[in-house]
C-alpha cells in the first residue's frame, strides 16, 4: 500500500512540483511576476462558474485521450495517433449529421433519443477504434513499430478529413466552410446549464458524465476481467504472457481498437455536445496532451480523471491569462510535467525496489542469526 | 620490456572475486595463462567465464584480488586501459559496422589521422600486410554486410591484431560457425599461436578444447575446479569437473529412494506402465492415439544463419509416472529443445504430441489444454511477471478460465505460497521483490499444481538454496506418484541420476544416450556428454560434418 501511494501519488506530486518549479524559473527569467501569475491562472479558471464549466468541458476531452493513451500503455503500446483517431472519429459523427440534415424530423423523432445517443457514441468508437486497430495490426503482424505508424495515420486522418470537406465534389462541408452540417437541436447532448443554470453560456455537456463512467470501466476492466489482466501481462512481459497462453497478437489489435475508441469519444464530446458539427481542426493537439495526462497519472484510469482537471486548468488558463502571460510559458510547463514524469517514475522505481530488495535482505539475515 | 619478455606468465589473476546483487559470480578464483600458450577455460553456463573474462578485459572490476599482466600488476578502468595493455577481445556478438569496408572496420575508433585527415589508403594497406601476414583470405575493400559469418569473425580478430594485442581472448569463438568455418577459424588461431600470441579460448565444447588448447581451466559455479595440461587429461574428466558430482544428492538419496517407492497411484494410469500401450481414458479428437504423456517423433529445428540444426533427430517419449532426464553440457541443444517444447519455436520437421494430441505447430495455450505445465528456463523472462503481484502470476494460464480464477483468493493464494514455502508469502507483494530462489518456488507453485499430466521442468532448482532444492525435488516425486509425465531436463548430473528413471544425454543437438537409470554412473554419462567415444572425441569430433 505504502508502495502504492509512493508509485501512484508522491512519485507524480514531485514531478508536479519541479515543473511548477521550472514554469516559475521561466516567467522569472523572461521578467513576468512570478505569483501573482499563477494566481491568475488558477484564478481564470475558478473565479466564476463560467470558467470552472470551460475547465470541466476541456477536462472532459482529456480524459478520453488520456484514458485511449494509457488503456495502450498498459499493453506496452505507445499511441501516439490518438489525435488522429479522435479526428476520425469525430468526422464519422460529421458525415452522419450530414447526411441527417436531409431526414425528416418526424423520421428522427421516430427513433428515442437514449438510442440515437447510443448509436452516435457507437459510430464514433468503432469508426476511431477501426482507425486505431491499423496500427496494431500491422505491429502484431509485421512487428511495425506502433510509435511510427500512428504518427504516420496522423497526418493521414488530418489530409483525408480535409479532402473531404474541401474537395471532394461530393464535399461533407457547408459551402464555404470547413464544417460539416449541424445536428438537429434534438439529437444533441444537453449541456450542463440545462440543469444546473449556474453554468450558463459554458460549453460543458452530459459528455462529462461519459467521462467519469468511461474512467471507471476501463479501470474495472483492467484491474477485474479477463480482458485486462491479459492487456496488463502483454504490457508488462509478452513473452511470458505468450508462454501462459496469451496471445500477444490477440491482445496488442484488442487493445489499440480499445484505445482509439476511447479516442474516439472525444468526437461524441465535441459534435454532439458542444458545437453541435464538426469542425476542422478543433482538437489542436487533445490528443498529443492525453500523453502527458496519461503519464502524470500513471497510466492510472481514476488519476486521469484527476490529471486531465489539472491540464483542464493549465489549458483554460492558458487561453484566459492570455492577455498576461504568453502562452508558450503554459506550454514550457506542460512539456516539463512530461519530462520531470518520466524522470520521477524512473527514479522512484529504482529506488522502491532497491528500497525493498535491502528491506527483504535484512529480514533473511535477522531470520539466519 | 625485457623484464616482460622473460616472464613466464601473460597472464596472473589472483584470487578475483566479484559478485552482483546476489550470486557470487566469481569466488577466489586464481588464473594463470603462460605466455605463448593457447589456454581453454571450460565451464557451464554460470560458471564464471564470461565475468571474469570480462574483469581482464576491463568491463568489470573486481570487488577483491589482483591482475598482473606480463609481469606487471594492472588495474583497469575501462577495456581501453586493457587495450592498451595490449589485450583483445573476440565476443560472441560481433561488433562491426555493416555497410563499413573490412579497412574502415578494422581502423574504427583507431583511425589513424595526419593532421585531422583520415587516410583511407594508409589504413587499408596496413590491414592489407596483416591479412597477408595472418592468411586471412579477406579483402579489405569488402563490405562486411556482404561476409559471411566466419569472415567477419576474421575481421574481429584483425581489429584486436591492429591494436598490436599480444593476448587474445576468443569468447565461445565456434558457437555461430560451420564446421568448415571452425577449421579455418582453427588454422587462423594455430597461426597466431606460431606468431607468438597468447590465445585464452572461452568455449564449452570438449573437443575443441582437445583439438586445440595446450593447457585448460575449469570453472564450477563461481569457483576455480582445476588447471590441466591437456595432453594429461580426457574428455570424460575435463565433463566430470565441468558438471561436478553433486554433494548435497547423496543424503537425499535415502529420502528419494523412499518417494520412489511409492506405487504410480492413479489406476488409470497403473496399467499403463510400458510406453505405447493404450490409456483407457478416451481421448478426444484423436483416433485412439495411445495416452502417452509426452511422445517426441523426428524433431529438427534449423535456425537462419546456421548450417547445422540445432537439434536433430529428437524421438523420445515420456510415459505416466515416469521421469526422464535429459543430461548433457549445455549449449547443446536443451534450450532449443525447451523452446519447442512450450511453444516458443516450432520445429522445421518432426511431431510432437502431448497425451496424444498432435501440438507439433500449436500455440502455449493448446498445449497447456492439451495437459502440459512448464517450468521454463529463464524464470524472470519467461517465468514471471515481475510487476505482478504473486497472486496475478500465480494465475497466469489459470486465468483462461476467469470464473475460476476468480475464486482464487488472496487467501488460497496465501496457502499455496506457503504450501511451497515461498518467502514472504504475501500475495500481494510484486514478484521483483522476492529473491531468484522464492521466484523459482513460485513458478514451482503456479506449475506443479496446474493439474497437468505433462511437466517439463527445466533447471527446475538452479541457483536455489539447498533446503529449496530437497524441498522441490520431494514435490517432483509426489507428481510422479501420482502419475504424472515429467521431462527433467538439468546440467545436474547428480539431481538427474538421483531422480529419472530414465536418463537422456543431448549433444550437438542429438540425442546421443537413452538408457533406464540403473546402474548409470556420473563417469558413464560424462563420456556421452563429451560427445561420444574417446576416440572420436580426439580427432576432432564434429569437425567431420
Amino acid at each position: 500500500m505504502k508502495q502504492w501511494l509512493i508509485r501512484n501519488v508522491l512519485a507524480p506530486a514531485v514531478a508536479l512540483a519541479f515543473s511548477i518549479i521550472v514554469g516559475m524559473a521561466f516567467l522569472a527569467v523572461t521578467g513576468y511576476p512570478v505569483l501573482s501569475t499563477f494566481r491568475s491562472i488558477v484564478q481564470q479558471s475558478f473565479q466564476d462558474w463560467y470558467g470552472v464549466g470551460q475547465v470541466l468541458h476541456t477536462a472532459t476531452m482529456l480524459t478520453f485521450t488520456g484514458l485511449a493513451v494509457a488503456v495502450a500503455f498498459r499493453a506496452g503500446l505507445f499511441n501516439i495517433g490518438v489525435e488522429g483517431q479522435l479526428y476520425v472519429g469525430s468526422m464519422a459523427l460529421g458525415i452522419v449529421g450530414y447526411y441527417l440534415r436531409a431526414l425528416p424530423k418526424e423520421t428522427i423523432q421516430w427513433v428515442p433519443w437514449v438510442l440515437w445517443i447510443m448509436a452516435l457514441t457507437a459510430i464514433a468508437m468503432v469508426a476511431a477504434g477501426l482507425y486505431a486497430t491499423i496500427p496494431g495490426i500491422l505491429k502484431a503482424f509485421t512487428g511495425a513499430h506502433e510509435v511510427i505508424t500512428t504518427i504516420m495515420l496522423n497526418f493521414v486522418a488530418l489530409a483525408w478529413i480535409n479532402y473531404l470537406l474541401r474537395y471532394d465534389p461530393q464535399s461533407f462541408a457547408v459551402p464555404a466552410t470547413v464544417r460539416t452540417p449541424a445536428f438537429p437541436e434534438s439529437l444533441r447532448l444537453p449541456r450542463l446549464s440545462h440543469w444546473l443554470p449556474i453554468f450558463q453560456g459554458s460549453v460543458v455537456n452530459a459528455s462529462l458524465f461519459f467521462a467519469v463512467v468511461a474512467s471507471v470501466a476501463i479501470w474495472w476492466l483492467l484491474r477485474s476481467t479477463k480482458l485486462g489482466y491479459e492487456i496488463r501481462a502483454v504490457g508488462k512481459n509478452p513473452v511470458a504472457a505468450c508462454l501462459a497462453g496469451i496471445s500477444p497478437r490477440r491482445i496488442t489489435i484488442l487493445a489499440m481498437f480499445l484505445s482509439g475508441a476511447l479516442a474516439g469519444l472525444v468526437g461524441v464530446s465535441f459534435v454532439l455536445g458542444h458545437k453541435g458539427y464538426f469542425e476542422e481542426n478543433f482538437s489542436g493537439g487533445l490528443g498529443f496532451l492525453g500523453i502527458a495526462v496519461a503519464l502524470l497519472a500513471n497510466n492510472h484510469p481514476l488519476g486521469v480523471l484527476l490529471t486531465a482537471l489539472l491540464f483542464g486548468v493549465l489549458n483554460y488558463g492558458k487561453v484566459a491569462a492570455a492577455g498576461e502571460i504568453p502562452k508558450d510559458i503554459i506550454e514550457i510547463m506542460e512539456a516539463a510535467i512530461i519530462f520531470s514524469v518520466v524522470i520521477a517514475n524512473s527514479l522512484f522505481t529504482r529506488w522502491l525496489v532497491a528500497a525493498t530488495k535491502r528491506q527483504l535482505k535484512r529480514r533473511e539475515h535477522s531470520a539466519d542469526t | 620490456m625485457k623484464m616482460e619478455q622473460q616472464h613466464e606468465w601473460a597472464v596472473e589473476m589472483l584470487e578475483i572475486t566479484r559478485a552482483f546483487a546476489r550470486v557470487v559470480a566469481n569466488d577466489r578464483i586464481t588464473f594463470r595463462v603462460r605466455r605463448g600458450e593457447i589456454h581453454a577455460l571450460v565451464g557451464e553456463n554460470g560458471a564464471g567465464k564470461s565475468t571474469l573474462m570480462k574483469i581482464l578485459y576491463g568491463l568489470y572490476r573486481p570487488d577483491s584480488g589482483e591482475i598482473r599482466i606480463f609481469g606487471r600488476h594492472v588495474r583497469f578502468r575501462s577495456p581501453a586501459d586493457a587495450i592498451a595493455t595490449g589485450i583483445g577481445m573476440v565476443h560472441q556478438h560481433f561488433m562491426l559496422v555493416p555497410p563499413f569496408t573490412v579497412a574502415e572496420n578494422v581502423t574504427l575508433g583507431d583511425e589513424r589521422v595526419h593532421f585531422g585527415i583520415y587516410r583511407p589508403h594508409e589504413a587499408q594497406a596496413r590491414v592489407a600486410t596483416l591479412i597477408e601476414q595472418y592468411a586471412m583470405a579477406l579483402d579489405p575493400r569488402a563490405r562486411v554486410a556482404d561476409l559471411s559469418v566466419g569472415e567477419q569473425q576474421r575481421v574481429e580478430i584483425l581489429k584486436i591484431l591492429y591494436r598490436d594485442a599480444r593476448l587474445i581472448i576468443l569468447d565461445e569463438p565456434t558457437a555461430v560457425l560451420t564446421p568448415q568455418e571452425v577449421e579455418t577459424l582453427f588454422s587462423t588461431i594455430r597461426r597466431l599461436h606460431e606468431s607468438g600470441k597468447t590465445i585464452i579460448i572461452i568455449t564449452h565444447k570438449l573437443h575443441e578444447v582437445m583439438a586445440l588448447s595446450e593447457r585448460l581451466t575449469v570453472l564450477r559455479a563461481g569457483k576455480w575446479i582445476a588447471t590441466l595440461d591437456t595432453n594429461a587429461t580426457t574428455p570424460e574428466e575435463i565433463a566430470r569437473l565441468m558438471v561436478g558430482r553433486d554433494v548435497i544428492l547423496p543424503t537425499l538419496a535415502r529420502d528419494i529412494e523412499k518417494l520412489r517407492q511409492l506405487p504410480v497411484a492413479t489406476p488409470a494410469q497403473q496399467n499403463s506402465k510400458p510406453a505405447g500401450e493404450e490409456c483407457s481414458r478416451a481421448v478426444t479428437g484423436s483416433n485412439s492415439a495411445p495416452c502417452v504423456p509426452l511422445r517426441v517423433e523426428g524433431v529438427e529445428l534449423r535456425r537462419a544463419g546456421r548450417q547445422r540444426p540445432v537439434l536433430s533427430n529428437i524421438s523420445f517419449s515420456v510415459s505416466p509416472g515416469e521421469i526422464v532426464g535429459v543430461a548433457g553440457v549445455e549449449g547443446n541443444g536443451q534450450k532449443e529443445l525447451i523452446e519447442v517444447l512450450t511453444g516458443l519455436a516450432f520445429p522445421t520437421s518432426g511431431r510432437i504430441f502431448i497425451n496424444g494430441h498432435d501440438v507439433t505447430t500449436a500455440s502455449p495455450r493448446v498445449k497447456f489444454s492439451a495437459g502440459m505445465a512448464c517450468v521454463p528456463e529463464d524464470r524472470q523472462r519467461h517465468g514471471l511477471i515481475l510487476d505482478f503481484n504473486l497472486r496475478e502470476n500465480l494465475l497466469l494460464g489459470r486465468h483462461h478460465d476467469w470464473r475460476n480464477a476468480r475464486h482464487f483468493t488472496w487467501e488460497r493464494a496465501r496457502r499455496l505460497l506457503e504450501d511451497f514455502d515461498v518467502r514472504p508469502p504475501d500475495p500481494r507483494m510484486r514478484a521483483a521483490q522476492l529473491s531468484g530462489g522464492n521466484q523459482q518456488k513460485l513458478v514451482a507453485a503456479r506449475e506443479f499444481t496446474r493439474g497437468a499430466t505433462l511437466l517439463v521442468a527445466a533447471h527446475p532448482t538452479r541457483g536455489i538454496d539447498l533446503g529449496a532444492i530437497e524441498f522441490l525435488h520431494g514435490k517432483l516425486l509426489e507428481l510422479r506418484a501420482r502419475g504424472v509425465g515429467i521431462l527433467l531436463i538439468s546440467s545436474e548430473l547428480g539431481e538427474i541420476l538421483a531422480l529419472s528413471d530414465r536418463v537422456l544425454v543431448m549433444y550437438g543437438g542429438k540425442i546421443v544416450f537413452e538408457a533406464p537409470n540403473c546402474g548409470l554412473s556420473e563417469r558413464d554419462l560424462g563420456i556421452y556428454m563429451a560427445g561420444g567415444t574417446v576416440a572420436q572425441v580426439v580427432d576432432g569430433g564434429g569437425s567431420q560434418s
